[in-house]
Protein backbone atom coordinates (compact mmCIF):
# COMPACT_ATOMS: atom_id res chain seq x y z
CA UNK A 1 0.00 0.00 0.00
CA UNK A 2 2.88 2.97 0.67
CA UNK A 3 4.82 1.27 -2.05
CA UNK A 4 1.23 2.36 -4.48
CA UNK A 5 1.12 5.39 -2.33
CA UNK A 6 4.95 6.51 -3.03
CA UNK A 7 4.72 5.10 -7.01
CA UNK A 8 1.65 7.50 -7.35
CA UNK A 9 3.24 10.03 -5.55
CA UNK A 10 6.09 10.41 -8.21
CA UNK A 11 3.58 9.94 -11.35
CA UNK A 12 2.01 13.01 -9.77
CA UNK A 13 5.65 14.60 -9.58
CA UNK A 14 6.71 13.62 -12.86
CA UNK A 15 3.17 14.59 -14.76
CA UNK A 16 3.45 18.08 -12.99
CA UNK A 17 7.17 18.56 -13.96
CA UNK A 18 6.47 17.17 -17.13
CA UNK A 19 3.77 19.94 -18.09
CA UNK A 20 6.17 22.63 -16.69
CA UNK A 21 9.25 21.68 -18.05
CA UNK A 22 8.40 19.89 -21.44
CA UNK A 23 6.36 22.47 -23.18
CA UNK A 24 8.70 25.78 -22.07
CA UNK A 25 8.67 27.76 -25.13
CA UNK A 26 6.18 30.53 -24.42
CA UNK A 27 5.60 32.64 -27.71
CA UNK A 28 3.31 35.67 -27.87
CA UNK A 29 1.41 35.98 -30.91
CA UNK A 30 -1.44 37.85 -32.74
CA UNK A 31 -4.91 37.04 -33.13
CA UNK A 32 -4.68 37.08 -37.20
CA UNK A 33 -1.88 34.55 -37.23
CA UNK A 34 -4.15 32.16 -35.42
CA UNK A 35 -7.34 33.09 -37.10
CA UNK A 36 -5.40 32.78 -40.58
CA UNK A 37 -3.82 29.02 -39.81
CA UNK A 38 -0.38 29.63 -40.07
CA UNK A 39 0.83 29.89 -36.89
CA UNK A 40 -0.24 26.29 -36.18
CA UNK A 41 1.79 25.59 -39.64
CA UNK A 42 4.82 27.08 -38.73
CA UNK A 43 4.87 25.43 -35.19
CA UNK A 44 3.81 21.90 -35.99
CA UNK A 45 7.06 22.32 -38.23
CA UNK A 46 9.72 23.58 -35.97
CA UNK A 47 8.36 21.20 -33.73
CA UNK A 48 9.15 18.36 -36.08
CA UNK A 49 12.28 19.69 -36.47
CA UNK A 50 13.78 20.64 -33.53
CA UNK A 51 11.54 19.05 -31.24
CA UNK A 52 10.82 21.82 -28.85
CA UNK A 53 7.18 22.49 -28.20
CA UNK A 54 5.85 25.93 -28.47
CA UNK A 55 2.99 27.17 -26.57
CA UNK A 56 1.30 30.06 -28.05
CA UNK A 57 0.00 33.04 -26.21
CA UNK A 58 -2.56 33.99 -28.26
CA UNK A 59 -3.87 37.91 -28.12
CA UNK A 60 -3.81 41.50 -29.78
CA UNK A 61 -0.31 42.60 -30.48
CA UNK A 62 -0.78 45.75 -27.60
CA UNK A 63 -1.29 42.72 -25.07
CA UNK A 64 1.36 40.69 -26.63
CA UNK A 65 3.63 43.56 -26.13
CA UNK A 66 2.41 44.10 -22.26
CA UNK A 67 2.93 39.80 -22.18
CA UNK A 68 6.97 40.70 -22.98
CA UNK A 69 7.07 44.07 -20.83
CA UNK A 70 6.23 41.34 -18.00
CA UNK A 71 7.79 38.82 -18.94
CA UNK A 72 5.00 36.48 -19.63
CA UNK A 73 6.52 35.49 -22.83
CA UNK A 74 9.77 34.35 -24.11
CA UNK A 75 9.66 36.38 -27.86
CA UNK A 76 6.99 37.46 -29.42
CA UNK A 77 5.62 37.50 -33.36
CA UNK A 78 3.80 40.15 -34.08
CA UNK A 79 2.75 42.87 -36.66
CA UNK A 80 3.15 46.65 -35.41
CA UNK A 81 6.91 47.19 -36.33
CA UNK A 82 6.55 50.90 -34.40
CA UNK A 83 5.65 48.59 -31.36
CA UNK A 84 8.22 46.06 -31.98
CA UNK A 85 11.01 48.47 -32.60
CA UNK A 86 10.67 50.79 -29.40
CA UNK A 87 10.37 47.61 -27.47
CA UNK A 88 13.85 46.85 -28.87
CA UNK A 89 14.69 50.61 -28.43
CA UNK A 90 13.46 50.05 -24.85
CA UNK A 91 15.93 47.14 -23.73
CA UNK A 92 12.92 45.04 -22.86
CA UNK A 93 13.24 43.48 -27.04
CA UNK A 94 16.51 41.85 -28.25
CA UNK A 95 16.92 41.91 -31.67
CA UNK A 96 13.68 42.04 -34.47
CA UNK A 97 13.61 40.81 -37.85
CA UNK A 98 11.20 40.57 -40.89
CA UNK A 99 9.08 37.37 -41.16
CA UNK A 100 6.46 37.93 -43.92
CA UNK A 101 3.85 40.76 -44.87
CA UNK A 102 0.47 40.63 -46.32
CA UNK A 103 -1.78 43.65 -46.24
CA UNK A 104 -5.07 44.28 -44.70
CA UNK A 105 -8.52 44.91 -47.14
CA UNK A 106 -11.54 46.99 -46.19
CA UNK A 107 -14.37 43.94 -46.10
CA UNK A 108 -18.06 45.20 -46.05
CA UNK A 109 -21.58 43.60 -47.34
CA UNK A 110 -22.35 43.08 -51.21
CA UNK A 111 -24.56 46.13 -51.34
CA UNK A 112 -21.87 48.40 -50.02
CA UNK A 113 -24.09 50.99 -48.69
CA UNK A 114 -21.11 53.46 -48.36
CA UNK A 115 -20.23 52.93 -51.93
CA UNK A 116 -16.48 51.95 -51.42
CA UNK A 117 -15.92 49.36 -53.44
CA UNK A 118 -12.92 49.50 -56.12
CA UNK A 119 -11.51 52.83 -53.93
CA UNK A 120 -7.73 51.97 -53.50
CA UNK A 121 -7.74 55.32 -51.15
CA UNK A 122 -8.36 53.45 -47.47
CA UNK A 123 -8.54 56.59 -45.17
CA UNK A 124 -11.02 58.23 -47.99
CA UNK A 125 -13.04 54.83 -48.20
CA UNK A 126 -13.26 54.98 -43.69
CA UNK A 127 -14.48 58.79 -44.71
CA UNK A 128 -17.15 57.49 -46.66
CA UNK A 129 -18.47 55.23 -44.55
CA UNK A 130 -18.30 57.52 -41.40
CA UNK A 131 -20.10 59.64 -44.05
CA UNK A 132 -22.76 57.38 -45.18
CA UNK A 133 -23.91 56.49 -41.48
CA UNK A 134 -23.41 52.85 -42.29
CA UNK A 135 -21.71 50.37 -39.49
CA UNK A 136 -18.16 49.82 -38.48
CA UNK A 137 -16.78 47.06 -36.32
CA UNK A 138 -13.25 48.38 -35.05
CA UNK A 139 -11.28 45.61 -33.37
CA UNK A 140 -11.38 48.24 -30.59
CA UNK A 141 -8.35 45.83 -28.33
CA UNK A 142 -5.33 47.83 -29.26
CA UNK A 143 -3.98 44.76 -31.79
CA UNK A 144 -2.47 45.06 -34.15
CA UNK A 145 -4.67 45.78 -36.89
CA UNK A 146 -7.03 48.51 -33.83
CA UNK A 147 -3.44 50.01 -34.54
CA UNK A 148 -3.39 50.38 -38.32
CA UNK A 149 -7.44 51.58 -38.28
CA UNK A 150 -6.48 54.46 -36.38
CA UNK A 151 -3.32 55.15 -38.45
CA UNK A 152 -6.19 55.55 -40.94
CA UNK A 153 -8.20 57.50 -39.32
CA UNK A 154 -5.85 59.94 -38.49
CA UNK A 155 -5.08 60.33 -42.16
CA UNK A 156 -9.05 60.54 -42.90
CA UNK A 157 -8.84 63.71 -40.59
CA UNK A 158 -9.55 61.70 -37.28
CA UNK A 159 -11.67 59.49 -35.86
CA UNK A 160 -15.11 60.76 -34.47
CA UNK A 161 -16.93 57.91 -33.74
CA UNK A 162 -20.74 58.17 -35.30
CA UNK A 163 -23.29 55.54 -34.01
CA UNK A 164 -22.76 52.74 -36.34
CA UNK A 165 -19.33 52.57 -35.21
CA UNK A 166 -18.70 49.35 -33.10
CA UNK A 167 -15.49 49.18 -30.78
CA UNK A 168 -15.78 45.48 -30.10
CA UNK A 169 -12.92 44.46 -28.53
CA UNK A 170 -12.77 40.93 -29.72
CA UNK A 171 -10.17 39.59 -32.02
CA UNK A 172 -10.09 39.02 -36.16
CA UNK A 173 -12.42 36.35 -36.52
CA UNK A 174 -15.19 37.50 -34.39
CA UNK A 175 -14.97 40.92 -35.43
CA UNK A 176 -15.43 39.50 -38.68
CA UNK A 177 -18.29 37.32 -37.94
CA UNK A 178 -19.83 40.41 -36.17
CA UNK A 179 -19.85 42.59 -39.21
CA UNK A 180 -20.89 39.53 -40.96
CA UNK A 181 -23.92 39.89 -39.03
CA UNK A 182 -24.25 43.31 -38.66
CA UNK A 183 -23.98 44.08 -42.52
CA UNK A 184 -20.93 46.10 -41.35
CA UNK A 185 -17.93 46.69 -42.18
CA UNK A 186 -14.48 46.03 -41.46
CA UNK A 187 -10.66 46.42 -41.57
CA UNK A 188 -9.13 43.06 -41.93
CA UNK A 189 -6.07 41.34 -43.16
CA UNK A 190 -6.23 39.27 -46.26
CA UNK A 191 -5.10 35.99 -44.50
CA UNK A 192 -7.72 36.16 -41.79
CA UNK A 193 -10.41 36.97 -44.54
CA UNK A 194 -9.82 34.39 -46.71
CA UNK A 195 -9.49 32.15 -44.05
CA UNK A 196 -13.04 32.82 -42.94
CA UNK A 197 -14.52 33.96 -46.43
CA UNK A 198 -16.65 30.80 -46.47
CA UNK A 199 -18.39 31.06 -43.14
CA UNK A 200 -18.39 35.17 -43.31
CA UNK A 201 -18.92 36.01 -47.04
CA UNK A 202 -18.07 39.61 -46.92
CA UNK A 203 -16.91 41.36 -50.22
CA UNK A 204 -13.16 42.58 -50.35
CA UNK A 205 -14.41 45.98 -50.89
CA UNK A 206 -11.07 48.64 -50.74
CA UNK A 207 -7.92 46.48 -51.62
CA UNK A 208 -4.26 48.26 -52.64
CA UNK A 209 -3.78 51.23 -50.69
CA UNK A 210 -0.03 50.95 -49.83
CA UNK A 211 -0.72 52.03 -46.24
CA UNK A 212 -2.69 49.20 -45.92
CA UNK A 213 0.96 47.23 -45.74
CA UNK A 214 0.78 44.39 -42.80
CA UNK A 215 4.15 43.54 -41.63
CA UNK A 216 4.79 40.36 -39.07
CA UNK A 217 8.06 40.94 -37.11
CA UNK A 218 9.24 38.23 -34.80
CA UNK A 219 11.54 39.93 -31.39
CA UNK A 220 13.73 38.42 -29.25
CA UNK A 221 13.26 39.33 -26.06
CA UNK A 222 16.58 39.78 -22.86
CA UNK A 223 15.65 38.47 -19.90
CA UNK A 224 16.37 41.03 -17.12
CA UNK A 225 15.47 40.45 -13.34
CA UNK A 226 11.84 39.06 -13.16
CA UNK A 227 11.75 38.39 -16.76
CA UNK A 228 12.77 35.02 -16.75
CA UNK A 229 13.02 33.87 -20.53
CA UNK A 230 13.82 31.13 -22.25
CA UNK A 231 16.60 32.29 -24.12
CA UNK A 232 17.84 29.55 -26.18
CA UNK A 233 14.49 28.56 -27.47
CA UNK A 234 13.62 31.39 -28.54
CA UNK A 235 16.73 32.29 -30.44
CA UNK A 236 16.23 29.31 -32.15
CA UNK A 237 12.69 29.60 -33.20
CA UNK A 238 13.48 33.18 -34.61
CA UNK A 239 16.24 32.20 -36.72
CA UNK A 240 14.21 29.36 -37.78
CA UNK A 241 11.13 31.35 -38.60
CA UNK A 242 13.61 33.04 -40.89
CA UNK A 243 15.07 29.89 -42.19
CA UNK A 244 14.72 28.64 -45.63
CA UNK A 245 12.66 26.23 -44.02
CA UNK A 246 9.94 28.49 -42.75
CA UNK A 247 10.16 30.84 -45.71
CA UNK A 248 9.17 27.69 -47.90
CA UNK A 249 6.07 27.15 -45.74
CA UNK A 250 5.35 30.80 -45.59
CA UNK A 251 5.31 30.91 -49.53
CA UNK A 252 3.97 27.62 -49.69
CA UNK A 253 1.32 28.19 -47.62
CA UNK A 254 -2.64 28.43 -49.39
CA UNK A 255 -6.28 29.58 -48.43
CA UNK A 256 -8.54 28.31 -50.87
CA UNK A 257 -5.54 28.07 -52.89
CA UNK A 258 -4.75 31.78 -52.89
CA UNK A 259 -1.31 32.70 -51.42
CA UNK A 260 -1.72 35.16 -48.49
CA UNK A 261 1.44 35.42 -47.28
CA UNK A 262 4.42 36.81 -49.06
CA UNK A 263 8.24 36.98 -47.49
CA UNK A 264 10.39 40.33 -46.92
CA UNK A 265 11.13 42.24 -50.26
CA UNK A 266 9.05 39.79 -52.45
CA UNK A 267 6.85 41.79 -54.44
CA UNK A 268 3.24 40.68 -54.60
CA UNK A 269 1.84 38.99 -57.61
CA UNK A 270 -1.14 40.35 -58.85
CA UNK A 271 -3.65 39.64 -56.48
CA UNK A 272 -6.52 37.00 -57.86
CA UNK A 273 -9.88 38.30 -57.95
CA UNK B 1 2.31 48.82 -13.89
CA UNK B 2 2.08 47.25 -10.60
CA UNK B 3 -0.80 45.88 -8.49
CA UNK B 4 -0.29 48.46 -6.68
CA UNK B 5 -0.08 51.50 -9.12
CA UNK B 6 -2.99 49.82 -10.99
CA UNK B 7 -4.91 49.76 -7.74
CA UNK B 8 -4.56 53.88 -7.26
CA UNK B 9 -5.49 54.30 -10.65
CA UNK B 10 -8.49 52.42 -10.63
CA UNK B 11 -9.72 54.27 -7.59
CA UNK B 12 -8.85 57.75 -8.89
CA UNK B 13 -11.07 56.73 -11.87
CA UNK B 14 -13.90 55.28 -9.99
CA UNK B 15 -13.91 58.30 -7.80
CA UNK B 16 -13.65 60.74 -10.92
CA UNK B 17 -16.32 59.49 -12.41
CA UNK B 18 -14.50 58.39 -15.16
CA UNK B 19 -17.49 58.43 -18.26
CA UNK B 20 -16.56 55.46 -19.87
CA UNK B 21 -16.14 53.26 -16.63
CA UNK B 22 -19.76 54.28 -15.84
CA UNK B 23 -21.44 53.86 -18.88
CA UNK B 24 -20.42 50.27 -18.25
CA UNK B 25 -21.75 49.93 -14.99
CA UNK B 26 -25.29 51.78 -16.27
CA UNK B 27 -25.18 49.04 -18.94
CA UNK B 28 -24.61 46.26 -17.04
CA UNK B 29 -27.32 47.57 -13.81
CA UNK B 30 -29.83 47.83 -16.74
CA UNK B 31 -29.56 44.60 -18.60
CA UNK B 32 -29.90 42.44 -15.67
CA UNK B 33 -32.58 44.48 -13.76
CA UNK B 34 -34.16 44.49 -17.19
CA UNK B 35 -33.37 40.50 -17.22
CA UNK B 36 -34.78 40.22 -13.60
CA UNK B 37 -38.18 42.16 -14.08
CA UNK B 38 -38.81 39.95 -16.92
CA UNK B 39 -38.01 36.42 -15.79
CA UNK B 40 -39.15 37.11 -11.91
CA UNK B 41 -42.94 36.93 -12.53
CA UNK B 42 -43.15 34.36 -14.65
CA UNK B 43 -40.61 32.13 -12.65
CA UNK B 44 -41.84 33.03 -9.21
CA UNK B 45 -45.02 31.74 -11.13
CA UNK B 46 -44.00 28.66 -12.01
CA UNK B 47 -41.85 27.38 -8.86
CA UNK B 48 -45.49 28.08 -7.25
CA UNK B 49 -47.76 26.43 -9.20
CA UNK B 50 -45.31 23.47 -9.05
CA UNK B 51 -44.97 23.77 -5.53
CA UNK B 52 -48.56 23.51 -4.96
CA UNK B 53 -49.90 21.38 -7.30
CA UNK B 54 -49.73 17.42 -8.21
CA UNK B 55 -49.05 15.97 -11.72
CA UNK B 56 -46.90 13.68 -14.04
CA UNK B 57 -43.74 14.74 -14.38
CA UNK B 58 -43.72 17.04 -11.18
CA UNK B 59 -40.53 15.04 -9.83
CA UNK B 60 -38.60 15.14 -13.26
CA UNK B 61 -39.63 18.98 -13.51
CA UNK B 62 -38.21 19.63 -10.30
CA UNK B 63 -34.83 17.58 -11.19
CA UNK B 64 -34.31 19.38 -14.24
CA UNK B 65 -34.83 23.02 -12.63
CA UNK B 66 -32.05 22.42 -9.60
CA UNK B 67 -30.17 21.18 -12.27
CA UNK B 68 -30.61 24.25 -14.67
CA UNK B 69 -29.12 26.10 -11.87
CA UNK B 70 -25.60 25.14 -12.73
CA UNK B 71 -26.18 25.34 -16.18
CA UNK B 72 -23.29 27.03 -18.02
CA UNK B 73 -24.01 30.66 -19.03
CA UNK B 74 -21.73 30.36 -22.32
CA UNK B 75 -23.94 27.25 -23.19
CA UNK B 76 -26.59 29.63 -22.69
CA UNK B 77 -25.07 31.87 -25.08
CA UNK B 78 -24.21 29.29 -27.81
CA UNK B 79 -27.84 27.95 -27.84
CA UNK B 80 -28.49 31.44 -27.83
CA UNK B 81 -26.32 32.86 -30.76
CA UNK B 82 -27.38 29.41 -32.77
CA UNK B 83 -30.88 31.25 -32.85
CA UNK B 84 -30.30 34.79 -33.36
CA UNK B 85 -27.08 34.62 -35.92
CA UNK B 86 -28.56 35.61 -39.23
CA UNK B 87 -28.32 32.05 -40.65
CA UNK B 88 -30.21 30.64 -37.37
CA UNK B 89 -33.79 30.62 -37.06
CA UNK B 90 -34.78 34.25 -35.32
CA UNK B 91 -32.05 35.89 -37.46
CA UNK B 92 -34.66 38.15 -39.24
CA UNK B 93 -35.14 39.71 -35.78
CA UNK B 94 -32.15 40.99 -35.86
CA UNK B 95 -31.70 40.86 -32.23
CA UNK B 96 -27.99 39.49 -31.95
CA UNK B 97 -25.40 42.11 -30.99
CA UNK B 98 -27.86 43.64 -28.60
CA UNK B 99 -29.21 44.12 -25.60
CA UNK B 100 -31.90 42.64 -26.30
CA UNK B 101 -30.21 39.72 -26.61
CA UNK B 102 -28.00 40.23 -23.60
CA UNK B 103 -31.88 40.52 -21.70
CA UNK B 104 -32.90 37.68 -23.38
CA UNK B 105 -29.38 35.22 -21.89
CA UNK B 106 -29.47 36.81 -18.47
CA UNK B 107 -33.50 36.18 -18.19
CA UNK B 108 -33.06 32.68 -19.04
CA UNK B 109 -29.83 32.06 -16.84
CA UNK B 110 -31.59 33.60 -14.00
CA UNK B 111 -35.24 31.50 -14.50
CA UNK B 112 -34.07 28.39 -12.67
CA UNK B 113 -32.48 30.26 -9.62
CA UNK B 114 -35.79 32.07 -9.20
CA UNK B 115 -38.22 28.65 -9.62
CA UNK B 116 -36.18 26.75 -8.17
CA UNK B 117 -35.84 29.40 -4.81
CA UNK B 118 -39.78 29.97 -4.98
CA UNK B 119 -40.78 26.43 -5.21
CA UNK B 120 -38.56 25.21 -2.20
CA UNK B 121 -40.30 28.32 -0.33
CA UNK B 122 -43.36 27.51 -0.98
CA UNK B 123 -42.61 23.86 -0.09
CA UNK B 124 -41.63 24.97 2.92
CA UNK B 125 -44.49 27.21 3.78
CA UNK B 126 -47.32 26.22 5.96
CA UNK B 127 -49.94 24.04 4.50
CA UNK B 128 -52.17 24.75 6.87
CA UNK B 129 -51.72 28.69 5.83
CA UNK B 130 -53.27 27.86 2.20
CA UNK B 131 -55.94 25.30 3.72
CA UNK B 132 -57.26 28.04 6.67
CA UNK B 133 -57.34 30.86 3.83
CA UNK B 134 -59.39 28.24 1.58
CA UNK B 135 -61.96 27.77 4.43
CA UNK B 136 -62.32 31.03 5.06
CA UNK B 137 -63.91 31.69 1.66
CA UNK B 138 -60.49 32.81 -0.10
CA UNK B 139 -60.61 31.79 -4.00
CA UNK B 140 -57.64 30.15 -4.97
CA UNK B 141 -55.53 33.02 -6.49
CA UNK B 142 -56.70 34.51 -2.92
CA UNK B 143 -54.93 31.83 -1.03
CA UNK B 144 -52.33 31.20 -3.69
CA UNK B 145 -51.76 35.37 -2.92
CA UNK B 146 -51.62 34.73 0.62
CA UNK B 147 -48.81 31.64 0.96
CA UNK B 148 -46.71 34.32 -1.50
CA UNK B 149 -47.33 36.83 1.01
CA UNK B 150 -46.19 34.61 3.53
CA UNK B 151 -43.37 33.77 1.40
CA UNK B 152 -42.17 37.12 0.09
CA UNK B 153 -39.08 37.33 1.66
CA UNK B 154 -37.92 34.03 0.21
CA UNK B 155 -38.92 35.74 -3.32
CA UNK B 156 -36.73 38.46 -2.04
CA UNK B 157 -33.93 36.56 -1.41
CA UNK B 158 -34.30 34.53 -5.21
CA UNK B 159 -34.48 37.86 -6.86
CA UNK B 160 -31.16 38.62 -5.11
CA UNK B 161 -29.56 35.45 -5.98
CA UNK B 162 -30.82 35.70 -9.25
CA UNK B 163 -29.11 38.94 -9.65
CA UNK B 164 -25.78 38.10 -7.84
CA UNK B 165 -25.98 35.16 -11.07
CA UNK B 166 -26.42 37.67 -14.01
CA UNK B 167 -24.56 40.39 -13.09
CA UNK B 168 -21.16 38.82 -13.16
CA UNK B 169 -22.05 37.06 -16.03
CA UNK B 170 -19.72 36.60 -19.07
CA UNK B 171 -19.86 33.92 -21.02
CA UNK B 172 -23.28 34.97 -22.37
CA UNK B 173 -23.25 38.42 -23.01
CA UNK B 174 -19.81 38.08 -24.51
CA UNK B 175 -21.48 35.72 -27.16
CA UNK B 176 -24.73 37.49 -27.79
CA UNK B 177 -23.62 41.48 -26.83
CA UNK B 178 -20.15 41.09 -29.04
CA UNK B 179 -19.06 43.53 -26.07
CA UNK B 180 -19.25 46.77 -28.09
CA UNK B 181 -18.42 49.99 -26.56
CA UNK B 182 -21.01 52.00 -24.84
CA UNK B 183 -23.69 49.68 -26.31
CA UNK B 184 -23.37 46.00 -25.47
CA UNK B 185 -20.23 46.14 -23.25
CA UNK B 186 -20.73 45.47 -19.09
CA UNK B 187 -18.92 45.55 -16.36
CA UNK B 188 -17.75 41.30 -17.18
CA UNK B 189 -17.12 41.59 -20.53
CA UNK B 190 -15.18 44.80 -20.09
CA UNK B 191 -13.05 43.15 -17.15
CA UNK B 192 -11.96 40.67 -19.62
CA UNK B 193 -11.30 43.44 -22.59
CA UNK B 194 -9.12 45.89 -20.51
CA UNK B 195 -7.37 42.46 -19.39
CA UNK B 196 -6.84 41.36 -22.93
CA UNK B 197 -5.55 45.03 -23.74
CA UNK B 198 -3.30 45.55 -20.55
CA UNK B 199 -5.37 48.16 -18.81
CA UNK B 200 -5.65 46.71 -15.17
CA UNK B 201 -6.20 49.94 -13.71
CA UNK B 202 -9.91 49.74 -15.66
CA UNK B 203 -10.24 46.14 -14.61
CA UNK B 204 -9.42 46.57 -11.60
CA UNK B 205 -11.79 49.68 -11.04
CA UNK B 206 -14.39 47.50 -12.67
CA UNK B 207 -13.63 44.44 -10.31
CA UNK B 208 -14.31 46.79 -7.60
CA UNK B 209 -17.63 47.76 -8.41
CA UNK B 210 -18.92 43.84 -9.24
CA UNK B 211 -17.18 43.35 -5.52
CA UNK B 212 -19.28 46.29 -4.03
CA UNK B 213 -22.69 45.09 -5.82
CA UNK B 214 -21.76 41.28 -4.32
CA UNK B 215 -21.65 42.68 -0.95
CA UNK B 216 -24.81 44.86 -1.53
CA UNK B 217 -26.53 41.88 -2.33
CA UNK B 218 -25.14 39.68 0.60
CA UNK B 219 -25.96 42.88 3.23
CA UNK B 220 -29.76 42.49 2.06
CA UNK B 221 -29.80 39.28 1.66
CA UNK B 222 -28.88 39.17 5.64
CA UNK B 223 -31.35 41.69 6.00
CA UNK B 224 -34.07 40.03 4.27
CA UNK B 225 -33.31 36.57 6.33
CA UNK B 226 -33.14 38.40 9.38
CA UNK B 227 -36.42 40.07 8.86
CA UNK B 228 -38.09 36.88 7.58
CA UNK B 229 -36.32 34.93 11.20
CA UNK B 230 -37.96 38.03 12.99
CA UNK B 231 -41.72 37.49 12.04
Amino acid sequence: MAALGRALAVAVLLCVAGTSLAADLRLGATYTLEDSGILEKLLGAFTAARGVRVRPVVAGTGQVIKYAENGDVDLVFTHSRADEEKLVARGIGKARADVMWNDFIIAGPASDPARVRGLRDAPEALKRIRASGARFVSRGDDSGTHKKELQLWALAGGLSPWPGYLSSGQGAGRALMMAHELDAYDLVDRATHRQLAKRYPLAILVEGDARMLNEYGVTTLKPAQGRPVNERDADAFAAWLVSDEARRIIAGYRIEGERVFHLPGERREAPAR
Amino acid sequence: MSLLEATSEAFRRLFALDAELWTVVGISLKVSITALAIATPFAVALGFWVASNRFRGRRALILTLQGLLSFPTVVVGLILYLLLSRSGPLGPWHLLFTQDAMIAGQAIIAFPVLAAFTLAAVHGADPRLRETATSLGAGSLRSALTTLHEVRFAVIAAVLNGFGRVISEVGCSMMVGGNISGFTRNVPTAIALETSKGDFAQGIALGAVLMVFALLVTVLLGIVQSESGAK
